[in-house]
């Protein structure tokens, strides 16, 4: 992070879901180290006391908060602005990896993983766009994946609520530009996070040198998502909006 | 600023194109960021301006046109072997064309895949010899949202940055042993010096469309500015392959 001024986001606040783990929590951590105060919230309360432990700096929120359901997370969101202020950006990484074969494919599994990462982000925006909840020059980042534009045996649903957030950044990006709220995507390729390790587990240590493999850089590093949020948050990204950053070690360009 | 004073401390940095426009801010921003520059274009009186205007560093101009492959590759090659190999390589350098297709010939398209296309390759070859860019290194090409979107007048220009686009995802792979990655910036309508040219030619009604395909506003050099340095810093070190869309919401229309 050595990149940035130190005090990059000094007197801004940030809204980061997903935080009790992963990227979430990677990204909260960073954006405290630059200044900036965070709310955080996840599944997790006692993971996410962790990350708050692990905040730089002081006056930050832990906020209680169902993540799966539009109306709950635009309330969320608003009530995050009034207890700290007007927020000066959002990055979503709340969400759930899920491999699933087709032919065991249900309807939980799909509302499992459409909830926090779809329907959450609905909620986001829905929110952005109201009086009182973004600043005027403000930032928000959903977390995409490389399985919104590849396919794998397994990864039908995922790959499909990835997709869906490509269109609702595009859209939500036309539709918030004269609230002066950009919107973009960060298409990751693998980051060995805890999600990962789960899936270890499961899969096996073939699995996980196949996955590495098929990137020419190999796994990614959350540090490595971080930085592309900090930049997408900050002064530096005014001009960007409705664009998916891909970050994932060369990956897509095979 | 966003970018630390330090971020490219100690880094030598090629940076053609840098007479004017994108190429000059973003050498000028490099500077401020601790790089040592190399400046490359045609003319060699705007490239001293452009060195003129850098913060202080270990800074030089290599003036000559940037059209073929073969001679970008060997002088990029020659000024590495000479002063050291570079960590980053920003190409700026290109024209465009506004032509309708039945009125295009084979010069022009000579003229636009030049140095935007032809001249990429020479540093795209340059990059993947040893000893001209060092691992873990970075290389960086101007490409347009003109790659993606066609509009009338476009055709060849479009092609050309189409190519530029196609190029750096093959040369993301090929790099990608020595951790260089090779990646794009897709940009929108930038005010630069061209840019005003062009925008004072034609009529306020065609300029206002124009400035509204994008959905916030025309851009500054200095918004390709920041992402070339994004790109070429650490910050982006795992970042290869990739064509960056930085246009004020012009691709999300």
């Amino acid at each position: 992070m050595t990149v940035f001024v130190p005090d990059l986001f000094v007197g801004r606040k940030i809204l980061v879901t997903g935080a009790s783990s992963g990227l979430g929590r990677a990204a909260a951590i960073g954006l405290s180290r630059l200044g900036a105060t965070v709310a955080i919230t996840g599944r997790d309360e006692g993971r996410l006391g962790d990350t708050r432990d692990q905040l730089s700096g002081d006056g930050h929120l832990i906020v209680a908060a169902t993540l799966d359901d539009t109306d709950a997370v635009a309330a969320t969101v608003r009530d995050v602005a009034s207890s700290i202020g007007v927020l000066d950006g959002v990055f979503h990484a709340a969400g759930i990896s899920l491999t699933m074969p087709v032919r065991m494919t249900k309807s939980r599994h799909v509302a499992d993983t459409f909830g926090p990462s779809v329907y959450g982000a609905f909620g986001i925006v829905r929110a952005a766009g109201q009086k009182g909840v973004m600043a005027e020059r403000s930032s928000i980042v959903l977390m995409s994946s490389i399985s919104a534009e590849r396919g794998h045996h397994g990864m039908m649903i995922y790959s499909a609520a990835k997709s869906a957030l490509h269109g609702l950044v595009r859209s939500a990006a036309v539709e918030l530009a004269p609230r002066g709220v950009r919107v973009n995507a960060i298409v990751a390729g693998a980051v060995y996070t805890e999600m990962y390790a789960r899936e270890v587990e499961r899969m096996g240590p073939d699995w996980i040198a196949g996955v590495a493999a098929r990137h020419p850089f190999g796994f990614g590093d959350t540090d490595d998502i971080t930085q592309a949020v900090a930049y997408l948050m900050s002064d530096a990204g005014k001009w960007i909006t409705g664009s998916a950053w891909t970050i994932d070690g060369g990956y897509t360009a095979q | 600023m966003s970018f630390a004073a330090d971020a490219l401390a100690g880094r030598r940095v090629l940076v053609t194109g840098a007479s004017s426009g994108i190429g000059r801010a973003t050498a000028i921003r490099l500077s401020h960021a601790g790089a040592d520059i190399v400046l490359m274009g045609r003319d060699e009186g705007r490239l001293a301006a452009t060195l003129a205007d850098c913060a202080a560093g270990n800074h030089s101009i290599d003036a000559g046109a940037l059209d073929d492959a073969d001679a970008v590759a060997d002088r990029v090659g020659g000024i590495a072997r000479d002063g050291g190999p570079f960590h980053g390589v920003f190409h700026a350098a290109g024209s465009s064309l506004v032509l309708p297709a039945k009125l295009t010939k084979n010069r022009h398209l000579e003229a636009v895949f030049g140095a935007g296309f032809y001249g990429a390759f020479g540093i795209a070859r340059a990059a993947a010899k040893k000893g001209v860019v060092t691992d873990g290194g970075s290389v960086v090409f101007m490409s347009s949202v003109s790659s993606l979107r066609g509009r009338q007048g476009m055709v060849a220009y479009s092609a050309a940055k189409a190519a530029v686009d196609g190029m750096v995802r093959a040369l993301a792979t090929e790099l990608a042993a020595r951790r260089i990655r090779a990646n794009s910036i897709v940009s929108g309508a930038v005010e630069t010096q061209m840019h005003n040219d062009f925008v004072q030619s034609v009529d306020a009604t065609l300029v206002d469309n124009y400035r509204n395909l994008h959905l916030l506003g025309f851009g500054s050099p200095d918004d390709i500015a920041e992402a070339a340095l994004f790109l070429l810093s650490d910050a982006s070190r795992w970042i290869t392959g990739t064509s960056m869309a930085v246009d004020g919401g012009y691709t999300a229309k």
